[in-house]
């Protein structure tokens, strides 16, 4: 402990963070529990046979991996058993995140290690795929791999054979494409913090090449990589956009968004429902408490004391030039072409065959001079603001209370101050329903099923308070202790320092915190399209984008008006990563554990 | 005017003990120094009296006033850190005013104090810059400034001048003497560089493992080492092993090391010291002469097997048979040759001889 006393303001800095978390991340998820406990205290364990059985668990899976279908040209159809909803959610999480962790790591490898013409440009387009567009990637990538898209249109006329994916195999697909950058930017990060003297001691003492990297560069890498996979699972199972856009219906997202949208009332939400978000939520503690555990344990890839030197980029020989342009330029293009078809969606006029047709401007017209999706800018801005008002305070708090007031609650405040960025919003948006929607609220400002606006500003604050958080924790770690205690040592107490000192020094961090949490909580999905579909004078503008994609609104050119949305969200985060990144000079870390 | 009294402090961090028992009374007015190396604990007990660390044991009076309980900002101590904690976003006029103003003196004063504390350090003109657009000396002399200003009972240095360079670092050590002596403020100055804590200090306190080795004057530190520690880490010193072979009645004590080298000198430990046990040796290097000076009674013969120039003095190396090294330095114009053979010299009070504790 460095500055001492237990006074007021102290212990109202622990509380603020605590009631907050406790209130709008525990609870809920907690009375999630309640529900199922009562049916099995009631019923015992026969309350739970549901889930044994069709839909959730297919004991007899239905269909095939892959159809042939012949004809002129003939098909070849790559697809999936459905072997139920959890089981398919599982396996489709497992696949996608081993796909994303071994490309993931492999790219940050290259990139970190080797240089070569055109890495400056691979690097930026690496991180095109970390540009969050709300469902409308799903349907470029079932665009470019699903039935009667780009890849069976260039397979139909080189190979004669039209190749295509359907099902879950191309939701895995689409989420294995837009997942790996997690994977990748987290990896990247670790590998290039890695002190060059421990590598340089290896090649010193003979390891070279693939024996470097794999007793030593990956082992010291593996924190930025292990919580990297563990988001990449939880993002999977949480996932909505693909399997919209390739039709899976036997997932555990999809099967809670369903079953949200049409309840009117909590008792209609099923045990079964329940016990799926209660899943979700307990495997992404389980994986965030692994990581966390992990990392705590392996802080030792800096260690360099006394001058820093830049690390020595190696040439590629010429098998891995050969491998970077021919396996990773492409995986990469494809990677980004996800949200360039964004675009290109949102300025066509039409894309039904291999090429968009017709440029224009009429779909971000047609979309601006809707009234409804007006609105839900609106709604979306002021509640994003209100979020971020809201996180201003719990993150300075937090930080606080964590690096500069210690004792046995800042473990806990740390935790929970974090693991938001790992929780499934639908676990929280359905245990937000259970918490708030009993009874005694029904009818009053407070009921959620008519006045969701609310519960979508905490939502956002709880979900969305790690990146300010995170930003606070690195300003104040930067910040040395001495700059306040020189202050109290002069008669200042700590209300007055963290106002006078404190709050002024890490006020970029806090500013670069708030402006990604704002537009994060903009681009939100999984408790804007639930919650937020409750009432739609009161949704968000990320649930319009759903309603465009599933509800047929928009008629035949639902994509091209969605996309427009998407796009205009897209040049939100440029300008949000770009102020960020060029006027307060931070380095946006995107995600991670 | 202010005297400081920490009795039997102790301060864990876990299972580590960072203080064990530290007792000392700092007299008001005088520049008390905290001497030890990395980690023996100084900077723990500088933060213990400002109230940043809270003593597991042991009590802190000012003035025979319990501060214990108190709080940093209820002190009225003022700091300077060994990085300046100079805050980058405020000006130098508004760092050296913040705690004026955390006071609410009234404006005009705070002006007229913030002009007295500038002009003192030499800063005048200078109030509109930042932190960032000074040089590390003015930067030092502003975290002086800001301590100074707020006229504190008590001001505590933590290594100020060890991120200055050489030449900087003795101006300022002078300044600091000089300012000090002006204001009289009690100050307790915390460092690792012995010649500063010798050249600045009223009294030292020399720490080693959380404990205090001896407190006394400088001459008294320098010269009657009372512990081995503070023999061994003070001056420039030749340890010679060997065993006490005769107590010699008046103090003194021989010490033989090998076949052939004995030394007669001050015994300075107590009945742990008896013939036959393990013991020490320590002189000053420059208390070793050659040629060797004639009514010094300590001889002893070897051949020089190193030699370095260092300019005003040249550092030898003698090795006698028994393989027993010393160090001394000699004058540049009669040095001797690597190789050559040589005789050295010691005065009886030069050697003092200390009973080897048990390795740890």
């Amino acid at each position: 402990m460095a500055l001492r006393g237990a006074d007021l303001f102290d212990a109202s800095m622990k509380l603020v963070p605590l009631a907050f978390f406790v209130t709008l991340l525990v609870a809920p998820l907690a009375s999630l529990l309640y529900t199922p406990l009562a049916a099995m205290i009631d019923q015992g364990l026969e309350a739970l046979e549901g889930l044994t059985s069709y839909p959730f668990i297919n004991r007899r899976p239905l269909g095939e991996f892959i159809i042939y279908a012949p004809g002129d040209p003939p098909k070849l159809i790559i697809s999936f058993k459905d072997y139920g909803v959890i089981p398919n959610t599982l396996i489709a999480a497992l696949i996608v995140a081993s796909a994303a962790t071994v490309i993931g790591t492999l790219v940050a490898l290259i990139m970190a290690r080797y240089s070569f013409p055109g890495r400056e440009v691979l690097r930026i387009a690496a991180m095109v795929p970390l540009l969050y567009t709300p469902f409308v990637n799903a349907f470029v990538a079932y665009k470019l791999f699903g039935q009667g898209g780009i890849l069976a249109e260039l397979t139909g006329s080189l190979i004669g054979v039209e190749v295509s994916l359907q099902g879950l195999a191309g939701m895995i697909l689409a989420q294995i494409f837009m997942f790996w950058p997690i994977v990748y930017i987290n990896a990247f990060a670790s590998m290039v913090q890695i002190d060059p003297s421990l590598e340089e001691q290896a090649e010193n003492l003979g390891a070279k090449g693939l024996s470097l990297y794999r007793t030593v560069t990956i082992p010291l890498a593996l924190p930025g990589i292990a919580s990297g996979a563990a988001l990449v699972f939880i993002f999977s199972m949480e996932d909505l956009a693909a399997p919209i856009a390739f039709d899976v219906e036997n997932v555990v997202s999809i099967w809670i968004v369903r079953e949200i949208l049409a309840a009117t009332d909590v008792s209609q939400i099923s045990v079964e429902t329940l016990i799926l978000a209660l899943m979700l939520a307990v495997s992404a503690s389980i994986w965030f408490i692994v990581v966390r555990r992990y990392i705590s344990l392996r802080q030792y890839a800096t260690l360099q004391k006394g001058g820093w030197r830049g690390r020595r980029l190696r040439k590629p020989g010429p098998l891995l030039m050969v491998a970077i342009y021919l396996l990773v330029v492409p995986w990469i293009v494809v990677s980004a072409s996800h949200q360039i078809g964004v675009l290109l969606y949102a300025f066509s006029e039409d894309w039904s065959g291999l090429l968009p047709r017709g440029f224009t401007l009429d779909n971000f017209s047609e979309v601006l001079s809707d009234e409804r999706v007006v609105r839900a800018f609106r709604n979306s801005f002021l509640y994003a603001s209100t979020a971020a008002l809201i996180i201003a305070v719990v993150a300075v708090s937090s930080a606080y209370a964590v690096e500069r007031l210690g004792g046995r609650l800042s473990p806990v405040i740390d935790v929970l101050s974090t693991i938001p960025l790992a929780m499934p919003g639908l676990a929280i948006a359905l245990g937000i329903l259970v918490l708030f929607g009993f009874t005694a609220a029904r009818g009053t400002i407070l009921d959620p099923f008519t006045n969701p606006g609310i519960y979508l500003v905490l939502a956002y604050a709880v979900r969305k308070s790690p990146f300010t958080t995170r930003a606070a924790f690195a300003g104040l770690k930067h910040l040395h202790k001495s700059l306040e205690e020189a202050a109290m040592s002069l008669g200042a107490r700590r209300p007055r320092i963290v106002k006078d000192i404190t709050i002024p020094l890490i006020a970029v961090n806090l500013a670069g915190g708030l402006l990604i949490s704002f537009v994060y909580s903009v681009t939100e999905v999984s408790t804007s399209i639930t919650l937020g579909g409750l009432n739609e004078d009161q949704s968000p503008v990320t649930y319009i984008v759903y309603d465009y994609l599933t509800g047929g609104y928009g008629g035949g050119r639902f994509i091209h008006l969605a996309a427009s949305i998407v796009a205009l969200l897209m040049g939100l985060q440029i300008l949000a990563i770009a102020v960020v990144n060029i006027a307060l000079k931070q380095r946006y870390a995107f995600i991670g554990v | 005017m202010t005297s400081v009294r920490l009795e039997g402090i102790v301060k864990r961090y876990g299972l580590f003990k960072a203080l064990d028992g530290v007792s000392f009374e700092v007299r008001s007015g005088e520049i008390f120094t905290l001497l030890g190396p990395s980690g023996c604990g100084k900077t723990t007990t500088l933060r213990v009296v400002a109230g940043f660390e809270e003593p597991d044991e042991g009590r802190v009076y000012f003035d025979g006033e319990d501060v214990t309980e108190l709080k940093p900002y209820e002190r009225g101590t003022a700091m300077v850190f060994q990085n300046y904690a100079l805050w980058p976003h405020m000006k130098v006029y508004d760092n050296v005013a913040y705690g004026l103003r955390i006071r609410r003196l009234p404006e005009s004063e705070v002006r007229r104090r913030v002009k007295w504390a500038l002009e003192l350090v030499g800063l005048s003109g200078l109030e509109d810059r930042y932190p960032h657009q000074l040089s590390g000396g003015q930067q030092q002399r502003v975290a002086l400034a800001r301590a100074l200003v707020v006229e504190p009972r008590v001001l505590l240095l933590d290594e100020p001048l060890s991120n200055l360079d050489a030449h900087l670092r003795l101006r300022m050590r002078e300044e600091l003497v000089s300012l000090q002596r002006k204001l009289g403020i009690t100050t307790i100055y915390v460092t690792h560089d012995q010649e500063e804590a010798l050249s600045i200090s009223d009294r030292i306190a020399v720490m080693n493992r959380g404990r205090i080795e001896q407190i006394g004057t400088p001459e008294e530190v320098y010269n009657r080492p009372r512990t081995l520690f503070t023999a061994t880490f003070i001056g420039r010193p030749t340890m010679v092993k060997g065993v006490i072979s005769r107590l010699l009645g008046g103090g003194l004590a021989e010490l033989r090391a090998g076949e052939s080298t004995v030394l007669r000198g001050i015994l300075m430990s107590g009945s742990e010291a008896q013939p036959g046990r393990p013991g020490v040796a320590v002189i000053k290097m420059e208390n070793l002469h050659y040629p060797p000076e004639p009514g010094e009674t300590n001889r002893v013969r070897g051949k020089v097997v190193v030699s370095m120039y260092l300019g005003w003095r040249v550092h030898i190396v003698v090795e006698t048979d028994d393989g027993v090294r010393l160090s001394a330095l000699v004058s540049p114009r009669n040095a001797p040759k690597p190789g050559s053979q040589v005789e050295l010299s010691a005065n009886v009070e030069d050697v003092l001889i200390y009973a080897q504790e048990p390795e740890v």
